[in-house]
């Protein structure tokens, strides 16, 4: 393996080989005029309007132009373009007799009043490039033009020292052979400027933190990327990495990127922490004091992986895992009905009661017909009507890509046209109804989802019918009579589909690691790439071996060493947010914590809607009320799914810790856990104890037992009174509504 | 000269003459909501309340089923049910009489398994209600946010079949739920529709344990409270059983021969086939049957076609071979399942083919498509008007082999995607209608009743339109409906009653020419998600006793 010196050099040997390779270089105004030569709309004029930022959303590229100038969104439409420059507005932009006078130019440079302000130096290339075009009549095409077939970054992956600056050079290539250096005709962007920045020219600037970026570069319609590292300073030898513990494949992994990165892992978890950490993520509730007093005396070798096991099993494993799908897929029941929610959260909490694999969960869903009562896979398609609707949610939540921009105009920072989604959006067109549809807020009837007529899907700029076609890829063709949702779903569950599996692989890690390898989770593109490609891809692999089997997912993640790392940063590591060199702390999940706060106190919620007694887990639908919920980060009721949740912490969060009501009522309840434990023989010392297992899932240490024997020996406060004080200190440390 | 004629002849002078005289059609009769429990098991005598409205206390019963006696209980809105052990099971049809005339009829339903009434708290798992299986549980969702739990034990290996009635044939105004838990309340199971607004579940335990069984409901006309729905009149009767539970018969129908054979079809039933005798002196449609020894209310029809049970043929290309009638029995196991029957048409012969499955209480929502000899399709046809049943009506237009296909709309199939698919040839018919369940005569006044007559398939004969079953002391002067003129749509009918008459139900039929009857006129009534043709009319006389 290349350590960093020489992979350094490698990475500069690449850079010079390109740079040679990039035989066209920027013209000046002078070479333009020196020589003359057949001028592009697209090739040589477009280019300059975008990279000048004429087309962009704030200029004339937004959908109404600016002072009836309209040019398509960052150039992707030349015809559009052309047509707005040579007829709309009566064709006066350009003046053919006279090209200097044109108003393009005029405007561009300057030189008579213009709102976006001086864009085109008159002494430039660019203002001269222009007026030899305008003075050649404008052509839309020339003879013999090429093509622009895709644009080269050079280099596409390069390791910077902090605070180094490296450049990056562009060379567009075209179907007749040709190359030109388009870097000064290109945009740039980096996924995080703070790491590693970009500047217009194209030169990468080394932020003062170890760390990663990727970075962007748009060249008209093509999209390209480098990724950047900035390594820990100072080598870690080899053995290190070799001597650390691989109890699956996913721990190899993770140690070759934290190899390339120079990061060391923290520790193990002890396993108090392990224990309470895996009955969080896998299960959603705490373990009790005497699991963990039994987990704890287990002194097998293999206890944790039982332990893993045994939680898969848990009905509880239901809930916790159907209340992710419920944010994504589960509607307001003001707008598609109260039975018709019931009816999709029904269908969830079964379908994970059965272990579905997962490629039969999205291929219900997708190709769902019949009653919103009875198949709540098919409220999908009563919450969502158009099937403009329907592709990008489909889309986003079973293949990570997000295709909303590309329904108004192209995609900005991905490949996707308004051709790709509206084709896509086609799958959609034979969803039928019958029954009555959406009457808000009451929404009251049953409807039925069935393979219907033909609507027609209509790409909005040219007006052509559009035939289904996937994004990427070849779908199963679809025969008459058959529901193009068919296809569209064998498509989507193909074990050829990288996108669907390591789409769930990435939600499934980011539940149980803290974070995503792609981050937002359903966001999976060139530009936004994963710390760790080769893990992800590994996880999607197993997955698919697995035959989508979740809990065999959820087993191998949580089954890895590295699941098991202690929260703590350990030196190398404490810049480390994206490569899990150690466990990234996240708060509880609101309905985890709420319960947890029941589990504790021995009092359970009453919730509207519910049976007596049930959980927050099993709630089935978020317009039940709970402040506690509401404040930890329960989905808005109004808010249309899919609905990601944020983790973040808030002051709300900790006021309602500390003043709720509710919480408070059940630490003081007279049937609470610590008013039971004060009328029990137990000993100060044994209350502390009970305690710290029911909010920590630990013992206390020596300092702890201290405290807490000191809080019962106030003179002025009853074993009630100190069991609820203790109590309420302990539901209100992080240690409690952190998951470590 | 014919009683008819004799009829048609001192009809109008008659009704001239005794329009001073004619009573109010429709009574006043006493008016029953509910009845709670809505049933009761062989050998019990439940005290049953009443919810509604009683001017007069205390009043009689009538009772479809001859073997139950009921009795006033102690206070208004009070009775009880004498129920014997060798009462048939099923549904008993209940009115109370009191002077201004009777109530609609209300469902008691029979059963052989133990009745256990409800008992609050029952909300949470704690504080569930022990059952011992089998048992029918008579509950109520007494306030909105209520829900009960009841608490079963199963054996390791054992199914529980818990079957909830309320919206269904009760009437209730309840859409509920069933749920089976574990012990601490995590759900193991649910349910919410099977057939229409009523639960059925089904759990086996592959543990040996206690569980929790629970229902709640939403209301069955939706409203925008995010709660559970609950009030007077939401009863339910909650079967939990881990024994035999009758869904289904394979056929669904019986004929007109003594017994038909029927094969059971459900959770832990027996093999054997059930012999049923031709149930004689039905007057409710659809007449539910529960088999001996077992749980379950099965809707079967009567009918005058071959009876004929799917085999593995009618899932195949090539499809069942059949006589053009019939009454086929079938059930869509799989997804994407199709059965095909095939049958010789001859050109110019009508049909009539109605696939039943939604209101039977199953799930299937039937398509039918009919392909002719060519191999084109002569029609197809998914619902009839909102009715989710098909009928497709159709004159064959060439001879030749025909292909009947039926599937679900959704392509779904599954152990409930039941039908019973009749095959008709649609014969002369008529059929009769009148107002009113109830009606009120008066000593020494002549009540009229108006029928309608609905000529359907080119029926053109002249019928009697006359009351039978009659009363002590009450007589008819019958009409008679000719083919042509004022009397072909309606006709109507006189009667009177002597003093010391005595009320009682009675028919309206049309008869022919040998007085066979021919038609019996129903009244629907509509409880929840079920509609039954009541053929029992209620003659209410003024002071009778």
């Amino acid at each position: 393996m290349l350590n960093l010196t020489a992979r350094r050099w490698l990475v500069t040997l690449l850079l010079f080989v390109g740079l040679a390779s990039s035989h066209v270089r920027s013209l000046t105004a002078d070479e333009v005029k020196a020589q003359p030569k057949p001028l592009s709309f697209e090739l040589d004029v477009q280019p300059i309007l975008a990279a000048n930022g004429c087309s962009v959303g704030a200029c004339h590229g937004k959908s109404r132009g600016q002072n009836g100038f309209q040019l398509s969104l960052l150039s992707f439409d030349p015809d559009f373009d052309f047509a707005a420059l040579t007829q709309h507005a009566r064709g006066r932009r350009l003046f053919l007799a006279a090209p200097e006078r044109s108003l393009l130019l005029q405007k561009g440079a300057g030189l008579v009043p213009h709102g976006g302000g001086q864009r085109l130096d008159p002494a430039g290339p660019d203002f001269e490039t222009l007026r030899q075009w305008i003075a050649a009549g404008a052509p839309r095409r020339i003879a013999d033009e090429p093509k622009l077939v895709g644009v080269t970054l050079t280099p596409t992956q390069v390791t910077l020292q902090p605070k180094e600056k490296h450049p990056l050079t562009v060379t567009a290539t075209y179907s007749d052979g040709s190359q030109r250096d388009v870097t000064a005709r290109t945009s740039f962007q980096s996924n995080e400027a703070a790491i590693v920045a970009i500047d217009k020219g194209g030169q990468i600037s080394a932020g003062a933190l170890p760390g990663e970026a990727t970075l962007m570069a748009r060249y008209m319609t093509v999209i390209a990327t480098c990724n950047v590292a900035i390594p820990v300073t100072g080598n870690v030898d080899a053995a290190q990495y070799a001597a650390l513990p691989r109890q699956n494949f996913i721990d190899g992994l993770v140690w070759n990127k934290l190899q390339s990165q120079g990061l060391l892992p923290s520790p193990p978890c002890d396993d108090a922490t392990f224990l309470r950490r895996a009955h969080l993520d896998v299960i959603g509730r705490l373990p009790t004091p005497d699991e963990v007093r039994s987990f704890l005396a287990d002194t097998r070798s293999d206890k944790r992986e039982r332990l893993i096991d045994d939680l898969l099993v848990r009905p509880e494993y239901v809930d916790h895992w159907s209340g992710k799908w419920a944010d994504l897929l589960r509607p307001n029941p003001y707008r598609v009905g109260i039975k018709t929610v019931m009816a999709m959260d029904t269908w969830i909490r079964d379908s994970f009661r059965q272990n579905k694999p997962y490629d039969q969960f999205v291929r219900e869903i997708v190709t769902a017909e019949g009653s919103t009562w009875k198949n709540g896979a098919a409220v999908v398609f009563r919450d969502r009507r158009e099937p403009a609707e329907l592709a990008t949610m489909i889309s986003q939540l079973f293949l990570g890509t997000r295709l909303d921009c590309a329904k108004c105009h192209h995609h900005p920072f991905e490949k996707w046209s308004q051709d790709d989604f509206y084709s896509f959006a086609a799958y959609f067109s034979r969803v039928g109804r019958k029954g009555t549809g959406l009457s808000p807020p009451i929404s009251g009837s049953e409807e039925f989802i069935m393979f219907g007529k033909p609507v027609k899907v209509v790409h909005p700029a040219t007006g052509q019918e559009m035939e289904p076609r996937p994004l990427f890829g070849t779908a199963p063709p679809i025969a008459e009579g058959d529901d193009p949702r068919e296809a569209l779903a064998a498509w989507i569950t193909s074990d050829q589909n990288e996108f669907f599996v390591q789409t769930i692989a990435n939600r499934v890690w980011a539940e149980l690691m803290g974070r995503g390898l792609v981050e937002p989770v359903d966001d999976l593109r060139a530009t936004n790439p994963p710390s760790n490609p080769a893990l992800l891809t590994a996880l999607g692999n197993h997955l698919r071996e697995q035959k989508y089997d979740l809990k065999q997912l959820i087993r191998v993640i949580c089954n890895s060493h590295v699941y098991g790392l202690n929260v703590r940063p350990e030196g190398s590591n404490v810049q480390d947010t994206k490569n899990f060199s150690r466990r990234y702390r996240t708060r509880m999940r609101a309905e985890v914590l709420a319960d947890a706060i029941c589990d504790i106190t021995a009092l359970p919620e009453k919730y509207e809607a519910m049976p007596g007694e049930s959980r927050a887990s099993q709630l089935w639908t978020t317009r039940i009320d709970s402040l506690t919920l509401d404040t930890f980060g329960r989905p808005d009721p109004n808010q249309d799914p899919p609905c990601e949740r944020l983790a973040d912490g808030a002051v709300t969060q900790a006021l309602h810790l500390m003043n709720s009501k509710t919480i408070q009522g059940k630490v003081t309840s007279d049937d609470g856990i610590a008013n039971k434990l004060a009328k029990s023989e137990r000993s100060p010392d044994q209350i502390v104890e009970e305690l710290y297992l029911l909010t920590y899932g630990r013992l206390p240490d020596a300092a702890e037992r201290d405290i807490g024997g000191q809080v019962f020996s106030r003179p002025d406060s009853s074993r009630r009174q100190s069991a609820e004080d203790l109590l309420w200190a302990l539901l209100n440390t992080p240690e409690f509504f952190f998951q470590r | 000269m014919g009683i008819a004629q004799h009829a048609r002849v001192f009809l109008p002078t008659v009704i001239w003459v005794s329009s001073l005289f004619v009573a109010p059609l429709a009574a006043a009769p006493p008016d029953v909501t509910s009845l709670f429990p809505a049933g009761g098991a062989l050998g019990e005598t439940p005290d049953v309340t009443l919810t509604g409205t009683f001017s007069h206390w205390p009043v009689q019963f009538w009772c479809s089923n001859p073997r139950l006696k009921v009795d006033c209980g102690s206070s208004k809105g009070k009775l009880v049910i004498h129920i014997p052990t060798d009462a048939p099971c099923g549904i008993a049809w209940l009115r109370l009489i009191d002077e201004e005339g009777a109530s609609v009829p209300r469902p008691f339903v029979i059963a052989a398994q133990p009745s256990i009434l409800e008992k609050e708290p029952n909300d949470s798992p704690k504080v569930a209600q022990q059952v011992v299986l089998p048992a029918v549980v008579h509950g109520k969702f007494d306030k909105n946010g209520d829900s009960d739990g009841y608490r079963v034990e199963l054996a390791a290996g054992q199914t529980l079949v818990a079957a909830l009635q309320s919206n269904e044939i009760l009437g209730s105004p309840a859409d509920g739920a069933l749920q089976v838990c574990s012990e601490s309340g995590q759900v193991l199971a649910m349910n919410q529709d099977a057939g229409g607004l009523d639960s059925l579940l089904t759990f086996r335990a592959e543990v040996a344990g206690t569980y929790l069984v629970r229902t709640f409901a939403f209301p069955a006309v939706p409203n925008s409270s995010i709660n559970f729905a609950g009030g007077e009149l939401f009863i339910y009767r909650l079967t939990l059983t881990a024994g035999s539970y009758a869904d289904y018969t394979l056929p669904l129908a019986v004929s007109r021969e003594p017994t038909t054979q029927l094969k059971l079809q459900g959770w832990n039933v027996l093999e054997e086939k059930v012999a049923l005798p031709l149930q004689a002196g039905m007057t409710t449609e659809p007449g539910f049957w529960t088999p001996p020894n077992a749980a379950g209310l099965i809707p079967l029809r009567t009918v005058d076609v071959p009876l004929i049970v799917a085999t593995a043929n009618a899932a195949t290309e090539m499809g069942q071979p059949i006589e053009a009638a019939g009454c086929i029995t079938g059930v869509i196991a799989k997804a994407r399942e199709v059965h095909r029957y095939t049958f010789d048409g001859k050109k110019g012969t009508k049909l009539a083919i109605t696939a039943e499955s939604a209101a039977l209480g199953f799930d299937l929502d039937p398509h039918l498509k009919l392909v002719g000899p060519d191999g084109k399709v002569v029609s197809e046809v998914d619902d009839t008007g909102k009715n989710a049943d098909p009928v497709l009506n159709v004159t064959l237009a060439a001879d030749g082999q025909y292909k009947l296909e039926l599937r679900d709309q959704f392509r779904s199939g599954g152990p409930r995607h039941v039908y019973r698919l009749l095959i008709e040839t649609p014969q002369p018919r008529v059929s009769l209608g009148v107002a009113a369940g109830s009606f009120l005569l008066e000593a020494e006044k002549m009540l009229e009743i108006p029928v309608t007559i609905n000529r359907q398939n080119g029926f053109s004969g002249e019928v009697k339109i006359t009351a039978v079953d009659l009363p002590e002391g009450v007589s008819v002067i019958f009409g008679t409906s000719q083919n042509k003129g004022d009397t072909a749509k309606s006709v109507k009918l006189m009667l009177t009653a002597t003093a010391g008459a005595k009320a009682g139900p009675i028919r309206i039929v049309a008869q022919d020419s040998d007085d066979k009857e021919i038609a019996t006129a129903t009244l629907a009534q509509t409880l929840g998600g079920s509609t039954f043709q009541h053929s029992n009319l209620w003659l209410a006389l003024k002071g009778a006793k």
